[in-house]
Order: structure tokens, then C-alpha cells, then sequence
């Protein structure tokens, strides 16, 4: 079996709260998050999924070395990542690239596309002015964008082309692994399914490994085949996409995969109401961290933290009682 | 908050005819946001009014209250309650708006003042529209809160919205538009910036609303999605104009028209790892230089020479089903 | 909020420090006072005498030392001119420039908020026009020369108001008007943008759909959301308007602190220079620090922390 091009094991992240002067006692901490493992193979794409505030976007900061872990190991294609020296850590960060929602704010209004396309490259060095031109034109072709598009400004693109043209920075070092966070969310329904099927297209060119992040769970299904379903900091579920969503293990997933609006107004819904609110993740409940919120809670699971096993669905689920999913 | 009995034939509203021309601040150009729309509003029923960004989907919901820029001109009729808003006065509007008529935005988290506390906020339409003070308004906004399903009503009715989450806050904004029993409810894009699971209880928190009260609910949405969750009819907007309308289950399985037909079927539809997504080709068109004929027709794969010729008129496709090109026939 | 309130008050100790060191060191390094103090023809040893006797003679640190000393015990030095304490003096004069001061304070506030509204609301007609090209005006003149004109009309050409000194109950005014012109210039322009801005937010839009009133929506929201950054502004203001009032004490002829000082810079009468300047930052920091406490009254998204 080939090595994994990203393999995270571990992934902590906590921040200290409240003032470092005035505090009694111990001081709290926010587990962002705590302790994730995944992996993700050569030309495959892997759905990360959650609500806001369940971890994802620390992920990504730490995954992008924006923020130092507080444990874990983050591997890339099997070297370590966060002791490495400059010169490895340079070429990680070169290999590692991203896409954002927004393409309407992620890309500088004042830079020509290509300038915009090329700043990577000039910060890296290694390229000659002309050959920079080449590569832009090159990248430029790839994305599906006309030449002439580089001596432009973004602001006289569409927000489908302003996404071609992030893609097109991101791509610009030659990465093999693209961070999507909700890459087609602030696009229209006609220009959706463009990217998507660019995104799809490169994957296949260029043997590109993507790590999803969607709210958006039909856009998830269409391009991940595994996914990971986070809740407060931990992962909670992870398989494969058709079983996660279809047969899910624990009782988080399933009250998430309810809420999905299928496109068909004569689709059975019946959308599973958690109660209570959201805990904090300063301090997150004892045992299972879902407990506090779920149908299927009993006292063990106070006392016991679940690890991630075979579910009931087929999948790995952290849950005690995953037999009992069916009973929600 | 007690059910009322209604009719479901009584017309709540009627828009005749609707048509917006905004003055774009960038080059002073007037464009044509709307173009002709019509369309009824039915008491407990659902009207979804979905088309991507710069439709005029917005400019069509904002119009039915005449809250647009200042620099805006609509033409047109609005029927409701036996006057024409249209040609109201801004004092009778004033009367109108939140009171009859009422409105939901797409982000919470700037809906609100964030100076004010919640039970300000909801005390003032309650205020000016029906009279109520002290005990009797408390316990109205009390039962507000409570009918939007938050839990601890007095506690939340003296915080601020910084206090709260976006899911929450667009409960106490719906709370806010339901606070005078109103007969039309327009909500523009109000779970897109909700989590999924918020998303999911909330249109059911309206769609529970719509039957309960009797309330025509008005739904601008660019998400098939949601129209199929809480829609009873669709009006898809193009370019400033409607291409096609009618019964959400006609929409969805046998639309008429060729851009209803490629959204629904470049929308991922949840089938895993399907390889390519059919697309539309192409932009939607600037509104300032709308191509002759039918403005779809540049995108259009079963376009013809005829269609780039001639504007295009509704058609009758179906019972109460509409769409606007000339290759759309009935069944 | 008392920890936020103690740390102010730190940082505001330290600033006062820092002015006083500074004032210190300039003073010196602008001439020595001894030659102003002794005879023309003095010698050499009469010089130094005078020099001892006021401890020039010794290394800067050592005098600074010395200095701050003596004003924790209540000594902060006899003029050199008077003869009496530089403590008195200043303190006999702080009325007068407090009350200038706060006056055009007052002044520019009130009428800064209330035209820079009025522009927003005409905005892009006569009313917005003529208000801006006030407000352009009152940033670029001068307040010496706007003084000098104030005098020569109200005083000279029509004899409607006082035009020096602090006799007469109507003395205030035009002093006052003239220190504010510049802050409510720029309170205006504050105001207008901040208006216009709150009135294009969201919130506000869903106001108008619940059939508000517009003048409860302008006079209610719109303002109190305005008054967020004009409020963090005036503590700025205010140190403009304290130091701004030296020129207008001198012009008008005020019995303020600014004149005084401005007396003690060309005699060289260095301990009322430092005792003017520690009490007016002193002054400055503290009410700084009141305005800045009151942003939790009208944002509750403040915390103090």
C-alpha cells in the first residue's frame, strides 16, 4: 500500500482562557480540539463535517501551520511535520495549499490575476520571471480561464471566476494536497456544479488529494467517498461516505444526516431534534462529550469515554450504544 | 399564539405585473432588476421564489413592502386588502409594514440592533402596531418567545444579541415578524446562514407558522432544497423575469422550462462519487445589456434561431403551471 | 471591570511619568535658566553659585530623582520669576483654562453631532453641502487667525461680545467658539459618515419592515450606533482642545494656564513649565479615563477586561 500523503494522528489543540494575572486556581482551557486522527490517501478526497465551533477550522489552521498543536502528530507523505527543519517546513507549506468560501474577499482587488496567480512563486524564488509567465499562462489554461484574464483585476470576474482563479494561486507551487473549506458555498447553483466538476477534473490530471470541509452535505456525498463527522472537538463518526450517511453509527451523525434538505418534495423527512444546547468546549462534558445531548445517553457513558470502533452501521463510531441506533 | 381557521383559496396577496428598475451606483446605468412578474399569494400556502443571485428575487420581495433604495422605481400593482400598495402613502405603509406584512432577512447576526436588548426590540412593533404596555405587552412578548421555541423567555428577553447564536437570534427575528399575527410573511434567504440542523428546524418553525396562523409565506431561496422542504408553489426568476411558475411537485418532476430543468439537475443530489455534474454554460447575463429574445437563450442547450429572436411570452403548461419559452407544451 | 479600572489607571500613571520625564529633559536642553536670573556682568563664581543653588549643576538623573521627590512630598519648585510656588500659580490658573476648554468642549460636541446628523439626513443636498464645506473650513483655518477675524467682527466691527480678558460674564464666548471650531469640524464629519454608515446596516433595514416611525429609527437606532465611534474620538478631542487653548489664551488674552506657561517659556521659569504641564496631563488623563469607562453604557458588546 502506498504511503498516505497526509496522516494526522492525535491532533490536539487547546487554548488557555481568561486573563494570565488575575486567576484562581487552575486556568480553563478550550479543547478546540482534541485528539483527532484521519488519513488521507494519494488522489483521494476526504470530507471533514461538523457544525460551527466543532473544530474544523482549527484543524485546517494547524494542518497549515497558522497555529501550533498542543499534541499530535500531523505526517506528510510519512515525514514529521512539526519538528521539521525550514527547509522541509518550507516545502510542506508549498504542498499544502487552500481554497476559501469567499472568492470575493480572499483575493487582493488591487493585484493583476497575474501577479495574484504568481505571488507564491515569486516569494519561492525559483522561478525566472519568464518562466513565472509560463507557469501563470499554464494555470490559467488549466482552470478553463482565457489568457487574456491575467493582465485583469479580480473585481471584473464573476464569483465563478474568481474561484478559477484562487484555484489557479493555489495550485501555482505544485501541491499535492488542496484544504477546500466550503469551496462552492458562496457560488450560484449554476456555477456550482463548474467548479465542482473542475475541482474533480484537476484531481484526476494532477493526482490531487483534497480535504473537504462543507456544510453543504449533498456537495460532500458527491466528492468525498469517506468522510468524518466532528462534534465538540473530537471525531466522532468516520467511514465511508454512503455508509456514514446512510447506516450512521452514532447518534450524532444520524441527527445531522436528518437535517439534510433533499431536493425533492416528496422526500420523507423526519429531522431529529437534539435537546438542549451546544456544551462548551472549555469544559466539555465528562465521558462521552454527546451525552448531554443525546436519545440514547445512559450513566456509563458519564463515566466512560468511547473510543472509535466498529459501529453498528459499519463504520467507526466513538458511541457505547451504537446497537441501539435504530431506536432513534 | 392560538390557530386560526382559514380558507386556503383567500388570495393574501396579489403582485400584477411587477417591475423594478434599479440605479446602479457604479455607472448611474438603470437596470431592469424585475421585469414583469406576477404572482398570488394564497393564505397558508408557500410561495418559493428561487433563481441565483442577481435575479431579482431580493428586488422582487423587498418591492411587495416598497422598502427599496430611494432611487428605485416600480411599476406595477400590489393588491392586498383591497388597496394597491404600489400606490399607497409611505404613512399607510407604515401601517402596513410588520403589522400585515412583515419580513424575515438572510443574516441574523446584523438583523438586530446590537445596542438594544431583545425585549426592546420586540416591544416595539407590539408598541406602535397594537397598542400594548406594560403587563399585557410582557406577557405578549413572553409568549413570543416562547411560541419560537426558546426555552427561557424572561432571561433572553433582557440579554443582548451579542449573547446569542445565530440559530437563536433568527428564531427571536421570526418572532419579531410574527409578533402582530401579520397575513403575509416574506423571508429572504433566512437559513443560509445557518448551521444545517438550525437550518432544518427553522423552516419547519415557519412552515409550522404557515398552517397554523394562516400565514401566506413567502420564500426567496437560491436552494432547491429548501423549496422542496417547505414550498406548496415556485416561482423561478431569470434575468429579471419568471421563466417559470407553478405547484412545487410540477417544478420538480416535470419542469417546463430549460433553466428549471439544468438547476435542478446540476444540484448534487446526494448520489456518492457521481462522477460529472451536468452545467449551465456560461454567465448570467448583465441586466443592462440583456440579449434580445429570451434572455436564457445564449445559455440555453435546446436553444434555436427563433429564440434569440423573439421575447418570450408565458405559456399555459399545465394546471396553474406557467413557463415562459415557446417549446414548452403541456402534457 | 475594577481590574480593567486599575489597569487604566496604571497605564494612565505611567503616561504622566513619561510626559513629566520628557518635559524635564526639554526644558533643560533649551538653554539654561542661570543667565536669566543673574546680572549681565556677573563672574564666573556668581554663575556658578546660581547654578548650584538650583541644583542645575548636577547630572540630569540626579535632579529628575531629586525633582520627583520633592513632588510626592507637595514641592513642585518656586517660579523663578514670582518668587512663589509654580504649584500656586498653575493652580490659580486651571479654572480659567478648564472652563475655556470645557466650554468648546461642550460646544463642538453638541453642535458637531447635531449638524453632522442633520448632514446625513440631506445628504447630497444644500444643507449637506453647506455643513461639509463648513466643516472643510473649520479643519484648514487656523484658530489664531479665525480669533483675530472673530475679534475684529464681533468685537471691533459690531461690539457684540468681549473680546479679552475674563470680566465680563459674555468674555467666554467668543474664545470659546473659536477653540471649538476646529473639534466640531471634525465631529461633524465623524458624525455625517457614521450616520450615513449605521443607516445603511441591516438592522436598521429591518426596522423600516417592522413599520418603525422613521424619526424613532434615526433618533433611537441609528444615532445611538453612530455615537459608538464619535464617542471614542472625544477623549482626543479634548487633549486638542486643552493644548489648542494656549494659542487662544494668548490671542483672546484669557487668564489661563496657557499663558501662563507661555510666560514661563521666554523667562526660562522652568518649575512652572513642569507644573503646568504635569497638572493639564493630569487633567487630560483622568477625564480620558471617564469617557473611556462610559463606552459600557452605550455598547453593552463592551466588556471591560
Amino acid at each position: 500500500m502506498t504511503l498516505p500523503v497526509l496522516e494526522v494522528s492525535g491532533l490536539a489543540k487547546h487554548y488557555p482562557v481568561g486573563s494570565p494575572w488575575f486567576h484562581r486556581g487552575e486556568r480553563s482551557v478550550v479543547r478546540a480540539v482534541d485528539g483527532i486522527s484521519f488519513s488521507i490517501a494519494e488522489g483521494e478526497t476526504f470530507g471533514l463535517i461538523g457544525e460551527s465551533g466543532c473544530g474544523k477550522t482549527t484543524t485546517v489552521k494547524m494542518l497549515l501551520g497558522l497555529e501550533p498543536s498542543t499534541a499530535g502528530r500531523i505526517l506528510f507523505q510519512g515525514e514529521e511535520v512539526q519538528n521539521a527543519d525550514a527547509a522541509t517546513l518550507r516545502q510542506y507549506r508549498a504542498q499544502i495549499q487552500t481554497v476559501f468560501q469567499d472568492p470575493y474577499s480572499s483575493l487582493s482587488p488591487r493585484m493583476r490575476v497575474e501577479e495574484i496567480i504568481a505571488e507564491p512563486l515569486i516569494t519561492d524564488g525559483r522561478l525566472s520571471a519568464a518562466d513565472r509567465r509560463d507557469r501563470v499562462a499554464e494555470l490559467l489554461e488549466v482552470v478553463g480561464l482565457p489568457k487574456e484574464a491575467a493582465t485583469r483585476f479580480p473585481h471584473e470576474f464573476s464569483g465563478g471566476q474568481r474561484q478559477r482563479i484562487a484555484i489557479a494561486r493555489s495550485l501555482s507551487q505544485r501541491p499535492r494536497l488542496l484544504i477546500l473549506d466550503e469551496p462552492v458555498s458562496a457560488l450560484d447553483v449554476s456555477i456550482r456544479a463548474q467548479v465542482l466538476n473542475l475541482l474533480r477534473d484537476l484531481q484526476q490530471r494532477l493526482g490531487l488529494s483534497y480535504l473537504l470541509i462543507s456544510h453543504d452535505f449533498d456537495v460532500v456525498a458527491h466528492m468525498c467517498r469517506r468522510i468524518a463527522v466532528m462534534y465538540l472537538g473530537r471525531i466522532v463518526e468516520t467511514g465511508p461516505t454512503k455508509i456514514v450517511r446512510d447506516r450512521p453509527s452514532h447518534p450524532y451523525s444520524k441527527a445531522l444526516f436528518s437535517a439534510v434538505l433533499a431536493p425533492d418534495p416528496d422526500a420523507v423527512h423526519r429531522h431529529i431534534r437534539l435537546p438542549g444546547v451546544p456544551p462548551s468546549p472549555i469544559d466539555p462534558p465528562s465521558g462521552c462529550r454527546f451525552r448531554t445531548r443525546c436519545p440514547l445517553a445512559q450513566p456509563l457513558c458519564a463515566e466512560v469515554e468511547p473510543q472509535l470502533l466498529a459501529g453498528a452501521g459499519g463504520a467507526l463510531a466513538a458511541c457505547h450504544f451504537t446497537e441501539r441506533i435504530d431506536s432513534m | 399564539m392560538r390557530p386560526v381557521t382559514f380558507d386556503e383559496t383567500a388570495v393574501a396577496l396579489e403582485a400584477i405585473n411587477l417591475s423594478v428598475t434599479l440605479r446602479r451606483s457604479r455607472d448611474g446605468a438603470d437596470i431592469p432588476a424585475v421585469n414583469g412578474v406576477s404572482f398570488t399569494l394564497y393564505r397558508g400556502r408557500t410561495l418559493g421564489i428561487v433563481g441565483e443571485s442577481g435575479c431579482g428575487k431580493s428586488t422582487t420581495a423587498m418591492s411587495l413592502l416598497r422598502l427599496l433604495p430611494r432611487t428605485a422605481r416600480i411599476a406595477g400593482q400590489i393588491r392586498f386588502r383591497g388597496e394597491d400598495l404600489l400606490a399607497a402613502s409611505e404613512e399607510r405603509l407604515r401601517a402596513i409594514r410588520g403589522r400585515y406584512i412583515s419580513m424575515i432577512f438572510q443574516d441574523p447576526m446584523v438583523a438586530l440592533d446590537p445596542l438594544f436588548t431583545i425585549g426592546d426590540q420586540l416591544a416595539e412593533p407590539l408598541r406602535i402596531h397594537c397598542g400594548l404596555e406594560g403587563d399585557a405587552l410582557r406577557a405578549r412578548q413572553v409568549e413570543l418567545l416562547a411560541a419560537v421555541g426558546i426555552s427561557t423567555p424572561e432571561t433572553r428577553l433582557t440579554q443582548y444579541p451579542h449573547q446569542m447564536s445565530g440559530g437563536m437570534l433568527q428564531r427571536i427575528v421570526g418572532a419579531i415578524a410574527m409578533s402582530c399575527n401579520p397575513d403575509v410573511l416574506i423571508a429572504d434567504e433566512p437559513t443560509t446562514a445557518l448551521d444545517p440542523r438550525a437550518q432544518a428546524s427553522y423552516l419547519d418553525l415557519l412552515k409550522m407558522f404557515g398552517e397554523t396562523y394562516g400565514l401566506a409565506l413567502v420564500m426567496v431561496t437560491h436552494d432547491m432544497g429548501v423549496v422542496a422542504r417547505v414550498c406548496d408553489d415556485v416561482l423561478v426568476m431569470y434575468a429579471g423575469q419568471a421563466v417559470e411558475k407553478g405547484p412545487v411537485r410540477q417544478i420538480f418532476n416535470a419542469p417546463k422550462h430549460p433553466y428549471t430543468r439544468a438547476l435542478l439537475t446540476s444540484i448534487p443530489n446526494g448520489e456518492v462519487e457521481r462522477e460529472w455534474l451536468p452545467t449551465i454554460a456560461g454567465q448570467p447575463p448583465d441586466l443592462s445589456r440583456l440579449p434580445p429574445g429570451c434572455s436564457f437563450a445564449p445559455r440555453c442547450s435546446a436553444a434555436q434561431e427563433r429564440c434569440s429572436r423573439e421575447a418570450q411570452i408565458e405559456r399555459v403548461v399545465g394546471d396553474r403551471h406557467r413557463a415562459r419559452c415557446w417549446r414548452a407544451v403541456a402534457p | 471591570m475594577l481590574s480593567y479600572f486599575l489597569r487604566r489607571l496604571g497605564r494612565a500613571a505611567i503616561t504622566i511619568v513619561a510626559v513629566s520625564l520628557i518635559v524635564f529633559v526639554a526644558v533643560r536642553a533649551t538653554g539654561d535658566p542661570t543667565f536669566s536670573l543673574v546680572a549681565e556682568d556677573a563672574t564666573e563664581a556668581e554663575i556658578a553659585e546660581v547654578r548650584a543653588e538650583l541644583g542645575l549643576d548636577r547630572p540630569y538623573f540626579v535632579q529628575y530623582a531629586i525633582y520627583v521627590g520633592d513632588v510626592i512630598s507637595g514641592d513642585f519648585g518656586t517660579s523663578l520669576r514670582y518668587k512663589q510656588p509654580a504649584f500656586d500659580l498653575v493652580v490659580q490658573r486651571l479654572p480659567a483654562t478648564l472652563q475655556l476648554a470645557l466650554a468648546a468642549f461642550i460646544l463642538s460636541t453638541v453642535f458637531g453631532i447635531l449638524l453632522g446628523i442633520l448632514a446625513a439626513l440631506r445628504q447630497g443636498r444644500w444643507p449637506d453641502m453647506a455643513i461639509r464645506a463648513f466643516a472643510a473650513l473649520g479643519l484648514s483655518a487656523p484658530s489664531f487667525w479665525v480669533g483675530i477675524l472673530a475679534i475684529l467682527l464681533f468685537g471691533v466691527m459690531l461690539q457684540w461680545l468681549p473680546t479679552s480678558g475674563r470680566a465680563h460674564p459674555l468674555s467666554l464666548l467668543l474664545p470659546a467658539m473659536t477653540l471649538a471650531l476646529h473639534s466640531m469640524a471634525s465631529i461633524v464629519r465623524l458624525t455625517r459618515s457614521a450616520m450615513l454608515e449605521t443607516s445603511s446596516a441591516e438592522y436598521i433595514k429591518f426596522l423600516r419592515s417592522k413599520g418603525l416611525p422613521e424619526r424613532l429609527i434615526i433618533w433611537k437606532h441609528a444615532l445611538r450606533n453612530a455615537l459608538v465611534p464619535i464617542v471614542a474620538i472625544l477623549g482626543l478631542q479634548l487633549s486638542n482642545l486643552v493644548g489648542g487653548a494656549v494659542i487662544i489664551e494668548v490671542v483672546f488674552n484669557w487668564p489661563g494656564v496657557g499663558r501662563l506657561m507661555i510666560e514661563a517659556l521666554v523667562n526660562h521659569d522652568f518649575p512652572v513649565i513642569q507644573a503646568g504641564v504635569l497638572l493639564i496631563t493630569l487633567s487630560t488623563v483622568l477625564v480620558n479615563l471617564a469617557i473611556d469607562m462610559s463606552y459600557g453604557v452605550i455598547d453593552p458588546r463592551i466588556k471591560y477586561q
